[in-house]
């Protein structure tokens, strides 16, 4: 009997550890992940990379080409959504107008990507 | 011992517990994916988010909003941005991203390799610049550049002036130099260096591009591309207005090759090109 109780405490307290050790310690990475599954302040740096390539180079398709890999349809609604959340959080003025430029742009034209990696 | 063998029981349980709990965290139910790091991007993606890094510093000229980005991939170094950048140079792809690379590779180059970054920077946990102390493991794969068609087309009419200056053209006749090279130094007004200038390279049948900046311990604005003697060559330099055409290895006069009154045996020599950037 007292092995029994044994077994079953050591087994109980085993499973606690290991799933501790599973979800805190060491938990699963993903590896060989797109953009869209990066983490999300990633992925606003990302949209900010856009904006400020896009500030200089102009060229919109090229821009909506990147923001698509992001696997969001509303590209320009993204882009300024982002644009808010650096205004409210009180980012440099600069990045939020390009950000703004940029969603204004994509609102304003109709983006056909010819080709996708 | 009996008491010893009784308390076997407890291990057995915790590891075999330990073995379920790990199972189920991992496999049946892993913790809740809130997204990864750069650095685990598919290898095509971690190129792109570097040129685009890459690009966007070329448009702001923020170097530590660009270092911060970079340090995202450990295994980056100033050696490995200067190889994507001539992979990008080679594959055709942004001008721009190529320049870019470059550029923050003379830049990190230039820094005290264990440098710390200023905390001050809200856009991204602070990290450090590492150079690794084994070779770079970085895979990468230079992305196919995207493009796409806008309607309704931007209108706009550029005045057409040229970039680059051609103010030297040069014969190059040092032996030392086993195959002959068309050199190329960019330099600013005031004479300084300028990394990251893609040149194109063309000849009969085929082409090719080269960056300045890869060889900064000779100049940042320098870069040289090795040529075949008997063939032309020419070279387009940023916007494409500036050309130099007919470039063909010179024949140099030889210096006296066996001491004491030998033939003299010519050779083909380089050339020096010498722009100023506007």
């Amino acid at each position: 009997m007292k092995r029994f109780l044994l077994l079953t405490a050591g087994t109980v307290v085993g499973i606690a550890l290991g799933v501790w050790y599973g979800w805190s310690v060491s938990p699963v990475t993903y590896t060989g992940i797109s953009p869209d599954q990066l983490r999300v302040e990633y992925q606003t740096d990302y949209i900010l990379m856009v904006a400020e390539t896009y500030a200089a180079d102009q060229d919109l398709g090229q821009a909506a080409v990147r923001l698509s890999r992001l696997g969001q349809a509303d590209l320009a609604g993204l882009v300024r959504q982002v644009a808010e959340a650096y205004a409210a959080a009180g980012y440099p003025e600069q990045d939020c107008q390009r950000l703004n430029r940029l969603a204004l742009d994509l609102e304003r034209y109709s983006i056909l990507p010819t080709a996708k990696p | 011992m009996k008491k010893f063998l009784e308390w076997i029981w407890l291990a057995v349980g915790l590891l075999l517990g330990a073995a379920l709990g790990v199972g189920y965290a991992w496999v049946i139910r892993p913790a809740e994916f809130r997204g990864a790091e750069p650095a685990f991007l598919q290898p095509v993606y971690r190129g792109e988010y570097i040129l685009l890094a890459a690009t966007a510093y070329q448009a702001t000229g923020d170097l530590e909003r660009a270092r911060d980005r970079l340090a995202l991939f450990p295994e980056l170094n100033p050696e490995v941005l200067n190889s994507l950048a001539q992979q990008v140079a080679a594959a055709h792809g942004s001008d721009e991203a190529a320049r870019g690379l470059a550029q923050l590779s003379v830049l990190l180059l230039e820094e005290t390799p264990t440098q710390q970054i200023p905390t001050a920077t809200r856009y991204l946990s602070p990290t450090v610049w590492r150079t690794p102390t084994d070779p770079p493991t970085l895979a990468l794969t230079v992305p196919f550049l995207p493009t796409a068609t806008v309607q309704p087309a931007a209108t706009s009419s550029p005045t057409l002036q040229p970039d680059f200056l051609l103010v030297s053209r040069d014969e190059v006749c040092d032996a030392r130099i086993s195959q002959p090279q068309i050199q190329v130094v960019v330099r600013t007004p005031d004479g300084a260096g300028v990394p990251g200038i893609t040149i194109r390279i063309q000849w009969e049948g085929g082409g090719s591009r080269f960056v300045t900046g890869m060889k900064p311990d000779i100049d940042e604005g320098y870069a040289d591309y090795e040529i075949e003697p008997g063939k032309q060559y020419q070279i387009t330099l940023g916007d494409g207005l500036t050309v130099v055409r007919d470039l063909m290895a010179p024949t140099c006069p030889g210096s006296t090759a066996v001491a004491g009154g030998g033939e003299s045996v010519s050779f083909e020599g380089s050339w020096r090109l010498e722009f100023e950037m506007r």
